[in-house]
């Protein structure tokens, strides 16, 4: 080979090698941004992601089981739970077939099974028994109460109804990311709900109340002894023993009382 | 009228002072010691009089009502009645009026009265201005009631039964047990109303009396008052007063009776029957005294309702009817429902579902409350919890000759507890909307919003049309009827 084609070669390696490291940049800038700097993945199949927030250490899965999203809807949704991952793990699924019954059992159920007690909130989309769900645990069960859960699956649930999962998924990690970081969600029902019963209760205590005050205490047996003149005297007391009766009346087997237990959940849901 | 003896004005007693006192020449004598001035020809007309139980009296009634006034003083010209309310003058007539064996003497001034009157009606926001106005305020009239006064005594053997309870194993053991001994006691002055125009509910609430201060009766207590006429017998509420004795001695047995303190005393000891539990305790109703216990007495008539308010002359105890005035009662509401709605909001996020749930419970709350004061009303005109009335009633019937049966005469047609056509097709919309909202809630359970928000207006206009009817109860309940006296007179709007 002379020098001129070793020369040749040489540039061609070197501008395949230029080209590789191209095309390799351009597929790091392209991809490694969407993980890179919060959280990288850990598994990955058709239909399962599980990747973890870098900085908190938290989980952020999909289990899409009745295949609602495709593989970009489902990359874009895990930037939107991100955002709700800094205390707690983030799990969404959604679900073909339910055997446990209802959305909350099934929820449970995973949720137990994943996370146990740990700080996280799971959202579930039920196409068995049409119903939205959240689920969360520890610290998110105090940050998130049931009452919230629901506002969020009640701005949503429309979405689902008209087959827009990705959108009624986004939109309710988006207001769950609001509500963790102290935002606002719109609740117009809210205001409009609670002004009905606040008028609805007002006239109905006003009622007790007006009576209350109207009512003229009559007097006590003790106040009227203390009126009139009395004396009182018993002597002699004797006890007779007649007989005696017995009820079967069997020991409850049951421990009583119980429930709770557990690191404390809350949950809220829709049907769609 | 009692003449001063000093200067022959109209002589009045005092409460303040609890002397007679003569507003014009500023004289006053002792009630009691006050007739020993009189001539030897009146004293001895007085002592006959005091023989025959009866003394001079001027009777006012009224011509609307058929209401009537006893008044020693005969120069006074009643200008309003103190059942109906109406601004009249009433007719007055000389008569012998039956003397009572006590008296209460009154000892709260009208100032006193009406300062615990103002007391009760400040603490009300609701009330209508006008119960509060002067000329309102200067109808207090000091009436001395007609009551019967039972002594009963109870003396001879009891038993009682008495009852173990423990648990053995699988099972609850019960021991039963006579309980007996002897009973020696006497309770003197439980005292009822004797007048049927002054119902039994204001008589409890103005209760208790001492009747350690009763005194024997002299007619110069009533001058500047006037007195109620006694027309319940004193039959009527013996047993009654043998029932209470019964109670309070059953009380002392079960908390004073060391002996019988491990046991529980069954309420079945109570004897059930008849003349129970009078029969008890072998309880005796020994005497039973004609007393006059003052009373402050004020009607207001609206319309052709009347409310009364009352004030015992002796505690200064106040009873009254306090109607609303709507006006006040909505922007107080209005009110409340600002505060409850701030309060709701820092905390509570209701899902539609609940929001329903809420509504529709309040609506059947609503109705519950109408039924109830329905009930209310009817027991209240039908005088069901009224002895006295009811003892009267009777007689008033069997009288005139209607209703030879007890309960024809107590079957009184009670339009205010009644329900209007518009009341009636509230109510059935009020059940349609129940039971649309349980087929909302437990079978269709609609995954849309809507109906369940569509479901809780619905609620809100029943619960607002039905609570309309609710604060006309109310104040059927603070009112009245005008009363229709089976004495003389009478009005046809009663």
């Amino acid at each position: 080979m002379t020098g001129r084609e070793v020369m040749t070669v040489l540039r061609a390696i070197r501008k395949a090698l230029i080209s590789f490291i191209c095309l390799a940049s351009f597929v790091s800038v392209m991809t490694v941004p969407v993980y890179a700097s919060d959280f990288s993945i850990e598994e990955e199949y058709d239909d399962y992601i599980v990747c973890r927030n870098n900085d908190s250490g938290y989980l952020i899965l999909i289990d899409d089981m009745a295949d609602l999203f495709s593989v970009d809807e489902e990359d874009l949704l895990l930037n939107d739970m991100r955002r709700s991952s800094d205390g707690g793990s983030v799990v969404l699924v959604t679900a073909y077939e339910n055997n446990y019954g209802s959305a909350y059992d099934f929820c449970r159920r995973y949720y137990n099974s994943l996370l146990g007690d740990e700080n996280g909130v799971m959202f579930l989309i039920d196409m068995d028994t049409r119903e939205l769900r959240f689920y969360t645990g520890g610290a998110y069960a105090r940050k998130l109460p049931g009452s919230t859960l629901d506002l969020i699956t009640d701005n949503v649930y429309k979405k689902a109804s008209a087959g827009n999962y990705y959108d009624c998924a986004g939109a309710a990690f988006t207001q769950l990311g609001d509500v963790l970081e102290g935002k606002r969600i719109a609740a117009p029902m809210k205001y409009i709900s609670n002004a009905c019963l606040a008028i609805l209760l007002a006239l109905i205590i006003n009622y007790f109340f007006a009576r209350a005050v109207s009512k003229a205490g009559a007097a006590s047996n003790s106040e009227i002894m203390e009126a009139i003149d009395s004396r009182f005297s018993f002597t002699n007391p004797s006890v007779a023993f007649l007989n005696e009766t017995r009820v079967y009346s069997p020991r409850s087997s049951g421990s009583g009382g119980g429930g709770g237990g557990g690191g404390g959940h809350s949950s809220g849901g829709h049907s769609f | 009228m009692i003449a001063c003896p000093n200067c022959g004005a109209n002589l009045r007693f005092d409460p303040a002072k609890q002397r007679m006192v003569c507003d014009f020449c500023g004289s006053d004598f002792d009630p009691v010691q006050f007739d020993v001035k009189a001539d030897a020809e009146e004293q001895h007309i007085k002592e006959q009089d005091k023989d025959a139980d009866t003394y001079d009296v001027t009777v006012y009634t009224c011509p609307q009502c058929g209401g009537e006034l006893l008044s020693v003083d005969s120069n006074t010209a009643a200008a309003f009645c103190s059942f109906c309310g109406a601004s009249t003058i009433l007719n007055a007539r000389i008569a012998k009026g039956r003397r009572p064996e006590f008296i209460i003497p009154f000892s709260k001034t009208k100032e006193d009265c009406k300062q615990a009157y103002f007391k009760l009606v400040n603490r009300s926001p609701f009330i209508p201005r006008e119960y509060k106005s002067k000329e309102c305020i200067d109808g207090f009239r000091g009436i001395y009631m007609p009551y019967w006064s039972y002594d009963v005594s109870q003396n001879g053997p009891v038993t009682l039964n008495g009852e173990t309870t423990h648990r053995s194993g699988d099972y609850i053991i019960t021991k039963h047990f006579r309980l007996s001994g002897s009973i020696d006691a006497a309770y003197e002055g439980i005292s009822y109303d004797a007048s049927s125009s002054f119902s039994d509910s204001i008589s409890e609430a103005l209760a208790p009396y001492d009747i350690h201060k009763r005194v024997p009766f002299e007619p110069s207590y009533m001058s500047g008052f006037y007195a109620d006429i006694a027309d319940v017998n004193k039959s009527v509420y013996s047993k009654k007063a043998a029932g209470f004795a019964y109670d309070r001695s059953l009380d002392r047995i079960k908390s004073e009776t060391r002996e019988f303190a491990r046991y529980t005393i069954k309420e079945g000891s109570r004897p059930q029957g008849k003349d129970a539990p009078g029969s008890a305790f072998a309880s005796r109703t020994e005497k039973s005294h004609s007393c006059m216990f003052p009373v402050w007495f004020m009607s207001y008539r609206n319309g052709d309702r009347v409310t009364y308010a009352t004030v015992n002359g002796q505690t200064g105890k106040v009873a009254a009817d306090l109607p609303i005035d709507i006006k006040k009662y909505l922007i107080f509401s209005g009110i409340l429902a600002i505060i409850i709605f701030v309060i709701l909001n820092s905390f509570l996020i209701l899902t539609p579902k609940n929001v329903l749930i809420g509504a529709g419970a309040l609506t059947v709350l609503v109705f519950i409350i109408n039924w109830m004061q329905r009930m209310e009303i009817k027991k209240k005109v039908t005088g069901e919890d009224d002895i006295g009335l009811k003892y009267a009633s009777n007689a008033r019937a069997k009288k005139t000759g209607k209703g030879s049966k007890k309960k024809e005469a107590l079957d009184i047609e009670v339009p205010e507890a009644a329900m209007s056509g518009g009341e009636g097709i509230i109510l059935a919309a009020g059940c349609i909307s129940v039971a649309i909202t349980l087929l909302m809630l437990f079978l269709i359970k609609p995954v849309n919003d809507m109906p369940y928000y569509v479901m809780c207006v619905i609620d809100a206009v029943i619960f607002a049309l039905s609570y309309k009817s609710t604060l006309r109860n109310y104040n059927l309940m603070a009112t009245r009827r005008l009363p229709q006296f089976d004495r003389k007179g009478g009005d046809d709007r009663a």
